[in-house]
């Protein structure tokens, strides 16, 4: 089995687990069962070699990489565009088996806090140094942020939902985890937090847009900020590690066809039970392939802009990714900020507007909008005409009206919006219903 | 502000189901089982003690005609971060699954027990097919998990 070795800052770790035979990141060599895994360095990057072709992991090119050596991933991991992997020579990160990081997540091995934050992260036992710890089927949806020292999916145990040996965790759109513990069986929703110096323990979700900041508040669901995971939860969770895994699998072998296809403007990997073409972006009407563009426009996306339009009016780290759902038509853009984010779910179209500007970090996900009123189901998302997202916003599953403005970090879930609309900042709605306020 | 659709009540949410009405149907199997199984999803609410506290839950239940020849079901998880490769095998008609879950009481369990099925069913649904010896039927409609759904008038067989 080649490239597979301890690293850097894990070397230490992995002398710790060798004394207790639970090794990881060591080499087959050791003369143990291991799980392999290796460093997105060299060779290695943007495909892991895995012992067969299906097992391998796939690191987008575009994802930013520090410190790779520091850095290991087991097998079937995908890591999405844009991603930043941040380890430092004394703190490393670990991405355990079928774990993903989708488009503009970020790890940081190790952040900085002010000194309370470092106090109640170090009385959590995280040392400084101690780097990201990411357990096997680990979930960092889009645009989620892991700031060390942290561990997710580590400790705890199984939970009456989930009596399988293995585990999920869940983090969703825009949440973060700055200097804590997830256990096992955790997850947090859209938009939440988890503050330093709290463990999650196994069976709690943070509720969305909600910001646990204290031991107290992560325990209790009377507090208002965590739930119980539930079946479905981890249904939901087990059905995604299904699809990423896939991307795994998939992105590599389009990789070994044609390695620039995996770069800049290119199709889509097709070859997925839920998207078996693969089908190429089209800029203001002209089939458009350039790996050298620095943002990453994939598969069937229609843009009314043209290639040097777009060099002008967008920011940098954009992913849209139609490699699920397809296709996207987007149209004219005022402008666009950095790390916005276009993803959809099988058969399930986005429709863009004309005018539309786009703020910092917008998320816009696309997956069978069920209207409440009017019937209809697998609707497309649309963003009408003249819309403006300011920074933070999520759009999901739902119809944004001509003119409205969506507010900062606020999300917008199977929601209809009225033409003319203003949603305030950090506000959740959720099938037309207010859902509450994000936190944070 | 906020406007007359995003001013919807939780009323309504509850009892409010919107039939999905596109059925991903595949040929094969499609003349043995044309029809889609006739679904109905209902809720039921269970309370327990464990550990010495009150703990409730909500159980969503989709069940369908029984296919005749059929011999098991297959269900698709379908997300709101993408439709699972993977099919779940199912013997009987009926699927069951917990929803909601919580240690409130009063008017805040259901305060918690409806946002719950809200977001379940904003990020979680399922279809169903019959499977045969050699092929596969029809898919259903997509059922949100945590909303009620109405079995329409039976399918002839």
């Amino acid at each position: 089995m080649r490239n597979f070795q301890c690293r850097g800052a894990l070397r230490v770790s992995c002398a710790s687990v060798l004394a207790l035979t639970l090794v990881s990141g060591c080499s087959d060599d050791e003369g143990l069962a291991v799980e392999p895994t290796c460093s997105p360095t060299g060779a290695n990057f943007p495909v892991c070699p895995g012992e067969t072709e299906d097992d391998r992991s796939f690191v987008d090119p575009t994802v930013e990489v520090v410190n790779a050596e520091d850095i290991s991933l087991a097998r079937k991991v995908y890591v999405g565009p844009f991603a930043r992997l941040l380890a430092e020579a004394s703190a490393g990160i670990e991405i355990g088996e079928e774990s993903n990081l989708q488009d503009n997540v970020t790890v940081q091995a190790r952040a900085p806090r002010d000194a309370q934050g470092s106090a109640a992260v170090a009385a959590l036992g995280l040392g400084e140094n101690d780097g990201v710890e990411v357990a096997e089927r680990v979930i960092l949806a889009h645009g989620s942020t892991v700031k060390g020292p942290a561990k997710i999916g580590i400790g705890g145990g199984d939970i009456t939902p989930d009596p399988d040996a293995d585990q999920e965790v869940f983090l969703s759109f825009g949440s973060e985890v700055d200097g804590a513990i997830l256990q096992r069986n955790t997850g947090v929703s859209a938009l939440g937090r988890v503050g330093p110096g709290v463990t999650l323990h196994s069976g709690f979700i943070v509720l969305p847009g909600k910001n646990v900041t204290t031991q107290a508040e992560a325990d209790d669901p009377a507090l208002g900020k965590v739930r119980l995971l539930t079946e479905a939860d981890v249904a939901f969770n087990e059905a995604v590690i299904e699809v990423n895994t896939a991307f795994a699998r998939e992105y590599p072998r389009l990789h070994d066809q044609n390695p620039s296809a995996v770069r800049g403007i290119s199709p889509d990997p097709g070859g997925t039970g839920f998207n078996a073409e693969r089908n190429l972006p089209v800029l203001g009407g002209v089939a458009t392939e350039a790996p050298d563009f620095r943002n990453r426009i994939i598969g069937e996306v229609a843009l009314a802009n043209t290639l040097a339009e777009l060099e002008g009016l967008m920011g940098n780290r954009v992913a849209i990714r139609a490699d699920e759902g397809e296709p996207f038509t987007i149209g004219t853009i005022t402008s666009m900020g950095s790390d916005v984010i276009f993803h959809a779910l099988e058969e399930t179209p986005i429709q863009i507007g004309n005018d539309v500007t786009y703020g910092n970090r917008v998320i816009i996900h696309g997956g069978g909008r069920q209207p409440l009123e009017g019937g209809g189901s697998d609707e497309p998302t649309i963003i009408e005409d003249g819309v403006v997202l300011r920074d933070q916003a999520v759009v999901f599953r739902s119809l944004i009206g001509s003119g409205s403005t969506i507010g900062v970090k606020s999300a917008m879930v199977n929601t209809d919006v009225a033409p003319g609309t203003t949603i305030p900042d950090r506000t959740i709605y959720v099938n037309n219903a207010l859902f509450g306020a994000v936190e944070w | 502000m906020v406007d007359h659709r995003v001013a919807l009540t939780e009323v309504l949410l509850a009892a409010t189901f919107v039939g999905c009405s596109k059925s991903h149907g595949h040929a094969a199997g499609a003349g043995r089982t044309a029809a889609a199984p006739n679904l109905s999803a209902t809720l039921e609410d269970q309370s327990v003690t464990a550990q010495g506290r009150p703990r409730w839950s909500t159980y969503w239940k989709l069940c369908w005609d029984y296919a005749p020849d059929a011999v098991g079901y297959e269900l698709q998880t379908i997300t709101s971060e993408g439709t699972s490769p993977e099919l779940r095998q199912q013997g009987d008609a009926c699927f069951r699954l917990q929803v909601a879950s919580g240690t409130s009481r009063g008017a805040r369990r259901t305060v918690e027990r409806e946002q719950q099925l809200a977001w379940q069913s904003a990020n979680l649904a399922y279809r169903v097919r019959a499977r045969f010896p050699e092929t596969a039927g029809a898919w259903s409609p997509v059922v949100p998990a945590g909303l009620k759904h109405e079995a329409a008038v039976s399918s002839p067989p």
